[in-house]
């Protein structure tokens, strides 16, 4: 074969391929932009296991997000029918207004801020005092064990003078105690583990580091650790005045 | 078990390009025998910023929470709005701390005040009207994106993770949903539930009450309603998957306490309204090959693989001091071709995934972010 009707049959195959092609994405439906992706995994699901009388595969799941796209339509008809002819110049008036119509918005809601804090009371002395931390670091960089909540000592009480102490340890280094005081993390003068709040008592907390083992864990594999014991038992004393452990 | 089906690598390139041109050149390049490496991963969406909505200044009122959502919101309305061009369709989880009961009104820990039921309500409202007008409102000019708004908590073990909770969770988002549909921000934005589950038995809850509370939210479900769990999979097997579920074993807990891959099934994907968006934290892939085993043991025992919203990394929440765990600071696009790359190496789990999110804290270290 010469290297011209080699040319023509490459060039007639990539031909071909391409029509193969240009069919194929004509019959592709293309994704109408109100499909959302939730809605398009849901017929996915439902055509391969077919539609039943309960769970994801029901009509009536379906029905709830096609009623969604539904909405979703009308909103964009509506829009398209509205202001479809709109020209640069109205777009971005339009755009500036809704600015405008936000900023409003954030006003009022500033506003209401504002007459909520005036209003604001100190807090009743339920909710003072020592209190446990309901939820672990979700980025499991600390490890919380209690707070301590009220208000600065000898002082009038108001948000200023609020203080909310957090104790705990490091999770990457157990031994390593410290509490949090607006922000700022002041290790115990020793290693010794977790400290907990145990008392306060004029504007002096008392502090007992944790014994226990703690697992440092892969992060690959949480099946998988390395195992930290701490020695605890010892009391520590932090002055909220100063800022500083005595 | 670990080939890809050849025709899933086509129709993998064929969702990547929408248009006739590109859809040639794919066909073209399948057909030529190139077609291995084109398109290897899906094209990642936009990226949420999705928050911890911690609320640790004693000082703070609901009000100053609600501005703070509502200019978060109407940062990501601008953003869909000027940056990304054409349509976009996200999801943004508000991570409102594990489920609390206060004299009987239930909340979220809001990792450090109370947040009731009608204060998350009312605070996920703000996001989607921030959202709304960041994006133009209804005005000339503006864009017709859609977000939907993932309102969760978790299991963790000193909360009330129980059924009337997952209840009262269920409502609650019925609730922002019939605002929105009443609404023109419904045009444009949606709410869903959602759960960080997770596994490890000394901070959270064994499986029992984790799928109790699932239990709750489904038993009031209506749909669209979906509960998202951006939770993970801790401990669960990384390979040999059957269809007789393993256990999750994390060192240091005892195996008579530890989830099964049966649990976190269940929990992300089994309950009827249960879409799974779990975390990909892990930099060396450890998470997306346990999410990619749970797939695996849906199609294996029930036939039928899991289908997976998207990753949740954290690199957001890694940036804030003091940071995260060694070794969890996957960017979103490290989460997202991780996932995606597990599961689409066997042809039983090989799908598309919806979104991407990327969590951060509000208030971290005394900062307001």
């Amino acid at each position: 074969m010469t290297q011209k009707a080699k040319i023509i049959t490459v060039l007639t195959g990539i031909l071909v391929v391409s029509g193969i092609g240009v069919i194929f994405a004509l019959d592709r439906p293309q994704r109408d932009p109100c499909t959302s992706p939730e809605l398009a995994l849901l017929r996915r699901i439902q055509l391969e296991r077919g539609l039943s009388g309960k769970g994801k595969e029901s009509h009536e799941v379906l029905r709830g997000f096609e009623e969604e796209e539904a909405r979703c339509l009308n909103a964009r008809a509506e829009h398209e029918a509205r202001w479809g002819n709109a020209t640069p110049e109205e777009k971005a008036k339009g755009l500036e207004e809704a600015r405008r119509e936000g900023e409003q918005h954030r006003k009022e809601l500033e506003e209401a801020a504002r007459l909520e804090k005036l209003h604001k009371k100190p807090l009743p002395d339920s909710e003072l005092g020592i209190k446990p931390i309901l939820d672990p670091d979700p980025t499991k960089v600390l490890i919380w064990t209690n707070r301590w909540l009220g208000y600065e000592s000898g002082k009038e009480k108001s948000d200023a003078t609020l203080i909310d102490v957090w104790a705990g340890g490091f999770a990457n280094n157990p031994l390593q105690g410290f509490i949090e005081v607006r922000g700022k993390k002041i290790n115990t003068p020793t290693a010794t583990g977790p400290v907990k709040i145990i008392s306060e008592r004029d504007g002096v907390l008392t502090l007992k580091s944790l014994k226990g083992e703690y697992a440092v864990l892969d992060p690959e594999d949480e099946s998988k650790a390395d195992v930290v014991k701490t020695p605890g038992g010892v009391t520590y004393y932090f002055d909220l005045r100063t800022r500083t452990f005595q | 078990m670990n080939e890809t089906h050849p025709l899933r690598k086509i129709e993998v390139l064929c969702m990547k390009r929408e248009n006739a041109y590109s859809v040639i050149i794919g066909v073209l390049g399948a057909s030529l025998g190139i077609g291995e490496n084109v398109g290897a991963v899906q094209t990642k969406p936009p990226t949420n910023v999705s928050w911890y909505i911690s609320s640790t200044s004693a000082t703070e009122t609901n009000q100053s929470l609600y501005i703070w959502l509502y200019n978060k919101g109407f940062e990501l309305g601008q953003r869909d709005l000027n940056q990304q061009p054409g349509i976009q369709d996200t999801a943004t989880i508000l991570h409102f701390g594990c489920p609390v009961v206060q004299s009987g009104v239930y909340g979220a820990s809001g990792y450090g005040r109370f947040l009731n039921t009608a204060v998350i309500n009312e605070a996920t409202k703000q996001y989607a009207l921030g959202y709304y007008y960041g994006t133009g409102a209804n005005n000339p000019g503006a864009e017709y994106s859609y977000l939907r708004i993932v309102v969760g908590t978790s299991n963790s073990k000193n909360c009330n993770v129980t059924y009337a909770h997952g209840q009262a969770w269920s409502q609650m988002v019925r609730d922002v949903g019939d605002w929105l549909a009443q609404a023109t921000t419904g045009d444009k934005v949606q709410v869903r539930g959602g759960i960080d589950a997770e596994t490890d038995t000394v901070s959270f809850t064994t499986a029992g009450p984790a799928r109790n509370w699932v239990d709750g939210y489904t038993s009031i479900f209506v749909s669209p309603y979906w509960l998202y769990d951006f939770g993970d999979a801790g401990g669960c097997p990384q390979s040999g998957t059957t269809s007789t579920p393993k256990l999750c074993l994390i060192s240091g807990q005892s195996s008579s306490l530890a989830w099964s891959q049966e649990d976190v099934y269940y929990v992300s994907y089994g309950a009827a309204p249960s879409v799974p968006m779990p975390q990909i934290y892990s930099t060396g892939g450890g998470n997306a090959r346990s999410w990619q085993q749970i797939s695996l043991y849906s199609y294996l025992r029930y036939g039928f693989r899991i289908e997976i919203a998207g990753p949740l990394s954290q690199s957001g929440a890694c940036g804030q001091p003091p940071g995260c765990a060694t070794g969890t600071n996957n960017t979103s696009t490290q989460a997202w071709t991780q996932l995606w790359t597990e599961l689409n190496n066997n042809v039983n789990t090989a799908q598309d995934l919806l979104f991407s999110a990327d969590i951060k804290w509000r208030y971290r270290n005394g900062v307001l972010y």
